[in-house]
């Protein structure tokens, strides 16, 4: 009995362990769907850009190192109103692979595109441009500077905006706050700032990717000027300085919107089996991804 | 001469007109004292040459009679003679002929309470019958009963599942009131239906309700503790999620649409630890219902069941006592009178004692993974009754129960990676629970009426604390990211209704009542992470504080008034038909919702083995559960109907047969269709905090309406179930096979898909044995299909002009499905009485052949490269060994 009581002492505690550890088999259906395409896409009159930019990738088996390699060679065609305007030209945005229009897109004029690449189901997406919207930066306050161990400088501010919302449609915005640098050449770069306040108390208001941005629901206050105070933050390289904080506010179509909330809000969840997935809104027939408008509004206020 | 011949013309003529006189009108001279009816009908004959005829069988034997007739017709003789009796008179020829008076019986109530003759318990769906005359009727949910029966002598038999059966003889003239004690039959076997048992259509139809409490003692329980809603996952038509995760699905419900009536007072959550155990301890269970269909008029509130659970009241004869020990509690229960007879008390608690072990397991399962850290959980429960009569129509109840449950997680971990030290640390802390309080009074005011006044109060509380840390750090910098969520909720009930029951005789019982409830709303989340600007306030040195400074987000009132009324009428001996009609009146936030909901049901027995039945309702809810997750946590949130969020509305059909045998066989077998609308759920792109917005103030602004949307859902399915019982054997087979699909217009593209329970076949065998006392076999098999789940498929880049961040692609909703689910529970019950004591110790194994059922799927992610990822199933729960002790003093 007394060699027999470890015994039963160690199995009892393997036999607990086992059952609290949880085992874990891997999950194999065999029936995963065919090949599909993922679409980037957006219209926009903003300068910077061509009017048309297209990235088209392929949506690669889950769980492998990132997405697949962008597809150079689609064949990307653009109709207005269901008129075939033209075929976007292949180019590189950096490295990556993109299909570009130098073509300003018409307000409230639907624009669909049909994309076509080899191994592929042939996808299509409509959207149309919103009318060009007001806002303006009214004060910046509360500027306090920190030397980080870097040397970088870290600059924290309070920046008042206000956003119109135009009545009786509903309206959605996408708003980046830029933090202009020169360094000692004079040569300007630009760096988003961090907004710190993003996830805070006001619900119509959705952080993307890491506070760079942030998603404006305007149907929580159609028709209504409203007032928003942003948080900012902004490490400054040492060597640079800050001389204007500029706001891009964005008037974007509903399907911008919904792809990009459902998109912070998917890499919010992620994917754990336990609650219910946060499925990407997508406007791209037989594929996934968006093809999204805007049109954009800047205001600059200089940097003390 | 003219004269005598006139004389006798007249003679003659008088004495045809005396012969042709009707005998009615013969004037009789009698005159007696003091004798019976029968010697007073011999004299007429002897006296006067009435001719009489009749059987001294059927004159009163009791009575005498004494008289003086000078004079007066035989009718007024023999209506004056007759009077008071079942006797009347005709005339055939020249005789008069007595015979015994068809006419119409007089009909009294029979009236009264039955309990159990050892305890004093009130017993509910006691069976009471009138074998002649066919009649029978059950108790209610009080012990009370009701009968209308013809005067004269009558049998009547009081009869319960697991009692010796009471046969009274009464004289009935009056209504009359008969409280009766049932004594039990002293066996732990089932009762097997004989042929003398000629159930009745009330007592066929409150069996098919009655969960068998017997057998969810006797049969293979997790952990070796018995449990009602696990239990009652064995009928057909019920599925829960993997070992109990997820609630409880009644026909293609979800789990809030459930109604748990604990001594008729709603229970918000009932289970502990994520739905593997519910609240109600079943030492504390004195009967339990469950309607999948077919509702009386008198549920409301939910729309797929009714739970309606009754606790012990207390044994009021003598002091008992039970406690046990399973491999997840302790618990105890003590019973006794407070005054004999007359008042008595219950009270019985439950405690996990796997903490220790969990503690020291998690430990050293942490350490073994390379961290530091540990897991705890723990519940426990109390529930307590006091019961007191006044007089033998008043009785007063109040009753109590308190449960809680409390989960803490932590880990952490430290790694050198080159030159950087990478640490990160998790906390997670979740608790909530259920308080309820009641007072009752029943008062039998008339033994045609009964009336049971409740005033109540129930609380569900919930609360969690997430919390997440990692910190990099090198020589030249330090990145610290963190995430916390603190999420509350809490919904209070307080209420007063009203029940009663009349007996207005000619085969009906009607059932009526009405109550007032205001429902309390308070739910609030709150999610930071390292860029919000309160983060200091709560977050610093790894450690959560002054979370006692978070928002307190507003309460949210309704008020509910309900009124019902139903009938149970009984035209024929083989006929019921229950009518009845529910009415809801719902105001939120200045919103009313109004709602009609008829019922109704037939039976119809053409046999005495045969039973059919076909039911319709109506079935409408005005609390919705927004729920994100699968396991059916307690974080998910009751939300009310609202101005743009309508009540959920059902209507169910169903017909249904039963077929039961002498030898002990009983074949059952249902099919439903049920429709669904306003069901709720989130919008696909918006998750369940917003991407870390504050749902503050949410409900009263009624932005979470803005993030939810409505859609429908149909369900039909076939149940069969098979039964057979004799002295040392029981067995069960019960089969369903079900559809359930969900449509929402911004869900899935608005097609249709599986709803998350949609278990397409489902199969129980129970099986009991008696061995050789004191030793007894039993064994659970199930089998299912495996649950719907929405999986990821695929992986892409969302390319912007500055950055590239990864997206997933998921299949469409519910399309795959986990695996099949199948286990096999054993277990040997051994029993013994000694000293004054039951022992009862139960050995078995659960899950016998350690079929890793998957209770969810995850992402598993490698911790040094997050882009390497795959699909795992879960599974928690694998073969266990079942230990459970239990001594009852007798």
């Amino acid at each position: 009995m007394k060699a027999l009581t470890p015994l039963i002492c160690r199995t009892w505690f393997l036999v607990v362990l086992a059952g609290l550890g949880g085992c874990e088999t891997p999950f194999l259906p065999d029936d995963l769907e065919e090949k599909k395409l993922a679409v980037s896409a957006t219209m926009s009159t903003d300068p910077r850009l061509p009017g048309f930019l297209v990235f088209v990738s392929p949506v690669s088996p889950f769980g492998g190192a990132g997405g697949g390699d962008l597809i150079p060679d689609a064949e990307v065609l653009l109709y207005r109103q269901n008129q075939y305007i033209g075929q976007l030209a292949p180019g590189l945005l950096g490295d990556r692979d993109v299909y570009y229009l130098d073509l300003p897109p018409d307000e409230n004029v639907a624009y669909t595109l049909r994309i076509h690449a080899e191994g592929f189901p042939s996808v299509a997406a409509t959207d149309q441009m919103p009318e060009r919207p007001f806002g303006r930066i009214i004060s910046m306050e509360d500027l306090v500077k920190t030397t980080l161990p870097s040397q970088a400088v870290r600059h924290a501010f309070r920046l008042k905006t206000d956003i119109r919302d135009v009545p009786g449609m509903t309206n959605y915005f996408h708003v980046f706050i830029e933090a202009w640098l020169l360094d000692s050449l004079d040569n300007s770069f630009f760096s988003y700032c961090t907004l710190k306040n993003a996830r805070n108390h006001d619900p119509s208001l959705k952080p993307y990717l890491l506070n760079q941005s942030l998603l404006v629901d305007g149907s929580l206050f159609d028709g209504e000027d409203k007032e928003f105070e942003w948080l900012c933050e902004v490490d400054v390289p040492e060597g640079l300085r800050l001389t204007e904080v500029q706001m891009d506010l964005r008037h974007v179509s509903a399907p911008y919107y919904f792809f990009h909330a459902s998109h912070a809000s998917q890499l919010s969840a992620g994917a754990n089996g336990v609650t219910e997935p946060v499925v990407l809104y997508s406007n791209v027939q037989q594929g996934t991804g968006f093809l999204g408008a805007y049109q954009s509004t800047r205001d600059v206020i200089p940097v003390e | 001469m003219w004269s005598r011949w006139c004389t006798g013309v007249v003679f003659v003529f008088l004495a045809v007109i005396a012969m042709a006189q009707s005998p009615l009108v013969q004037p009789i001279h009698l005159s007696f004292r003091e004798i019976t009816l029968d010697s007073a009908l011999v004299l007429l004959m002897q006296e006067e040459g009435v001719l009489l005829s009749y059987s001294s069988d059927v004159l009163p034997e009791k009575g005498t009679y004494s008289r003086q007739y000078l004079g007066t017709p035989l009718i007024e003789v023999l209506d004056d003679l007759l009077e008071g009796t079942a006797l009347a008179y005709t005339f055939i020829g020249r005789q008069v002929v007595i015979f015994r008076a068809v006419t119409q019986p007089k009909f009294f109530q029979v009236s009264g309470i039955v309990t159990d003759a050892t305890s004093g318990e009130r017993m509910i769906g006691a069976n009471i019958y009138d074998p002649v005359s066919l009649q029978g009727t059950t108790t209610n949910a009080y012990g009370f009963y009701s009968l209308r029966l013809p005067e004269g002598s009558r049998q009547i038999v009081y009869s319960y599942l697991g009692y010796r059966a009471f046969v009274q003889h009464i004289h009935l003239v009056a209504d009359s009131r008969h409280d009766v004690g049932l004594q039990p039959d002293g066996q732990l076997e089932p009762v097997i239906v004989s042929e003398e048992q000629d159930l009745s259509q009330a007592d066929r139809r409150d069996r098919m309700q009655e969960l068998d409490l017997r057998a969810m003692q006797e049969l293979p329980a997790l952990a070796g503790e018995p449990d009602l809603v696990r239990f009652s996952s064995l009928q057909p038509g019920i599925v829960t999620g993997t070992d109990g995760f997820g609630g409880v699905h009644v026909r293609g419900g979800n789990a809030d649409q459930n109604l748990f009536l604990l001594d008729g007072v709603p229970v918000y959550s009932p289970t502990h630890a994520a739905g593997m155990f519910s609240i109600f301890n079943s030492q504390a269970i004195r009967s339990a219902r469950l309607y999948k269909g077919g509702f009386p008029a008198r549920y409301g509130g939910r729309l797929s069941s009714v739970y309606d659970i009754r606790l012990k009241e207390g044994n009021n004869q003598k002091l008992q006592g039970e406690a046990g020990i399973s491999m997840i509690a302790a618990k105890l229960a003590i019973e006794g009178p407070i005054e004999q007879e007359a008042s008595s008390f219950f009270v019985s608690a439950r405690r996990t004692t796997v903490d220790p072990w969990l503690r020291s397991a998690t430990r050293y399962v942490q350490q073994e993974r390379g961290n530091n850290g540990f897991s705890d959980f723990h519940f426990y429960d109390v529930h307590a009754k006091v019961n007191f009569r006044s007089g033998l129509d008043h009785r007063f109840y109040v009753s109590f129960y308190h449960g809680s449950d409390h989960f803490h997680d932590e880990r952490g971990r430290s790694v050198l990676f080159q030159t950087e030290s990478r640490n990160d640390h998790s906390q997670a802390d979740l608790d909530w629970g259920n308080t309820i309080a009641s007072f009752r009074w029943n008062w039998i005011l008339h033994p045609r009426w009964f009336l049971n006044t409740t005033i109540f109060t129930t609380r569900f509380r919930f609360s969690l604390l997430d919390f997440y840390e990692f910190v990099r750090e090198d020589e030249l910098q330090r990145q610290r990211e963190f995430d916390l969520l603190s999420f509350s909720s809490m919904i209070h009930d307080t209420g007063v209704k009203m029940e009663g029951e009349y007996h207005p005789g000619d085969f009906h019982r009607i059932r009526f009542g009405g109550g007032l409830i205001q429902h309390r709303f308070q739910p609030g989340v709150m999610a930071l992470d390292e860029n919000s600007v309160d983060a200091e306030v709560f977050v610093s040195n790894g450690r959560v504080r002054n979370l006692d400074s978070l928002p307190v987000y507003g309460i949210i009132r309704s008020l509910e008034s309900e009124a019902f009324l139903e009938d149970e009428w009984t035209p024929h001996p083989h006929w019921t038909i229950l009518p009845g009609l529910y009415a809801n009146l719902f105001d939120s936030q200045g919103k009313s919702y109004l709602s009609l909901q008829p019922r109704i049901q037939i039976m119809w027995q053409p046999t005495p083995s045969v039973s059919l039945r076909a039911a319709g309702s109506r079935m409408a809810q005005n609390l919705h559960l927004l729920t994100n997750s699968g396991l059916g946590l307690p974080s998910d949130l009751w939300v009310p109907a609202s101005a743009n969020i309508r009540p959920l509305v059902a209507w169910q059909g169903e017909a249904g047969m039963i077929w039961q045998h002498p030898s002990g066989w009983q074949i059952e077998g249902a099919a439903y269709i049920k429709q669904m609308e306003h069901l709720l759920t989130w919008r696909q792109d918006a998750g369940f905090l917003v991407n870390g917005n504050i749902l503050q103030g949410g409900l009263s602004e009624e932005y979470w309406e803005n993030l939810v949307t409505d859609g429908r859902g149909e369900a039909r399915g076939l149940e069969i179930s098979v039964k057979k019982i004799s002295p040392r054997y029981s067995g069960y087979i019960a089969y369903s096979l079900a559809n359930t699909r969900h449509r929402f217009p911004l869900v899935n593209g608005g097609r249709p898909f599986p709803f998350r329970y949609d278990r397409r076949h489902v199969v129980h065998i129970t099986q009991e044995f008696q061995l050789a006392p004191p030793l007894k076999l039993g064994m659970v098999w199930s089998w299912a299909s495996g649950n719907p789940i929405t999986i990821p498929q695929g992986q892409f880049d969302v390319h912007s002009l500055y950055f590239i961040s990864p997206g997933i692609d998921f299949s469409e909703r519910n399309a795959y499905r986990m695996k099949d689910y199948h286990r096999l529970d054993l277990t040997l019950r051994y029993t013994v009485q000694q000293a004054g004591f039951t022992h009862t110790l139960d050995l078995g194994v659960y899950n016998v052949y350690n079929r890793l059922n998957p209770q969810f799927i995850r992402v598993r992610e490698n911790i040094y490269n997050r882009e390497q990822r795959d699909l795992v199933e879960v599974s928690l729960l694998p073969v266990l060994p079942v230990i459970s002790y239990q001594i009852r003093l007798l």
